[in-house]
């Protein structure tokens, strides 16, 4: 009768931890290099850029859709709510615009209009940097 | 007989929940940060208009072909950018804005800022759209 040898104890353990420690490092790398968000409720394309500046995108952030609708972070808002939403606003820096590249220019300037009767002066347009 | 002793275990608590812990919250973050390299060009939200003694600004039209007109004549983008900076620097004009079209959406506009802005014309702005006004 053959009997099988008593089995080593498994050390799984050890054989997982250089997996653990990339897992670290990955980790480690999307919260230092990504930048958390918020996301309105549809979705926006910006346009393309190649000699604009840098920007960091602020959580108060106006998005325009492509049919012209308006989200003030992650809620949507009309036009005639901007001056409530935006009298909350950190005064010290620009506003951030983020609209989408399919936006009719039109409207984007008549928004511009809009936001210049509310009381404010200047606004960036954040768009993404092709090489 | 020999009697392998089981060797004592060297972790007091297992890894295996950290593991779960630090994988859910690796999947977090990939999800929910983005890598994208933003930026911004500022834009004025309207000018005052301008009074008699003041320099206007020059206003560049962007038809839906893509077509750059400036006081009515068409030019490419090389040699307009070149007169909108000899202009700028003679304080001929004070400001440049562009007013596209009303079927001209924002993508060929901001190209065309941004390739106005890569050619060294400062003072930039986006205009009302040329029908519009």
């Amino acid at each position: 009768m053959i009997v099988a040898p008593p089995k080593r104890p498994d050390r799984s353990e050890d054989n997982i931890l250089p997996l653990i420690n990339i897992v670290f490092l990955l980790l480690i790398f999307f919260m230092l290099a990504g930048s958390l968000n918020t996301r309105p409720p549809f979705a926006v394309s910006p346009p393309e850029t190649a000699n604009a500046r840098d920007a960091q995108p602020q959580p108060a952030t106006l998005f325009v859709a492509a049919d012209g609708r308006l989200a003030f972070g992650s809620e949507s808002i009309h036009v005639d709510d901007l001056p409530d939403v935006l009298a909350q606003r950190d005064k010290t820096q620009p506003l951030q615009v983020k609209a989408d590249t399919a936006l009719p220019a039109r409207e984007l300037t008549r928004l511009l209009s809009d936001l210049r009767a509310v009381g404010v002066p200047e606004v960036r347009l954040l768009t993404v940097h092709t090489p | 007989m020999h009697i392998e002793v089981p060797a004592r275990r060297k972790h007091a608590i297992g890894l295996t929940p950290l593991i779960d812990v630090v994988f859910i919250l690796l999947i977090f973050f990939m999800l929910a940060t983005s890598l994208v390299d933003w930026r911004g060009i500022g834009l004025a939200t309207g000018s005052t208009p301008a009074k008699p003694g003041q320099t206007p600004p020059a206003v560049i039209r962007l038809a839906e072909d893509g077509g750059l007109y400036l006081n009515g004549e068409r030019m490419r983008l090389t040699v307009l950018a070149e007169r909108l900076r000899a202009r700028l620097s003679s304080g001929e004009i004070s400001a440049a804005i562009l007013r596209p079209d009303a079927p001209v959406t924002l993508g060929p506009a901001v190209r065309t800022l941004d390739a106005l802005a890569g050619a060294g014309v400062q003072n930039l702005s986006l205009g009302e759209s040329a029908e519009a006004s």
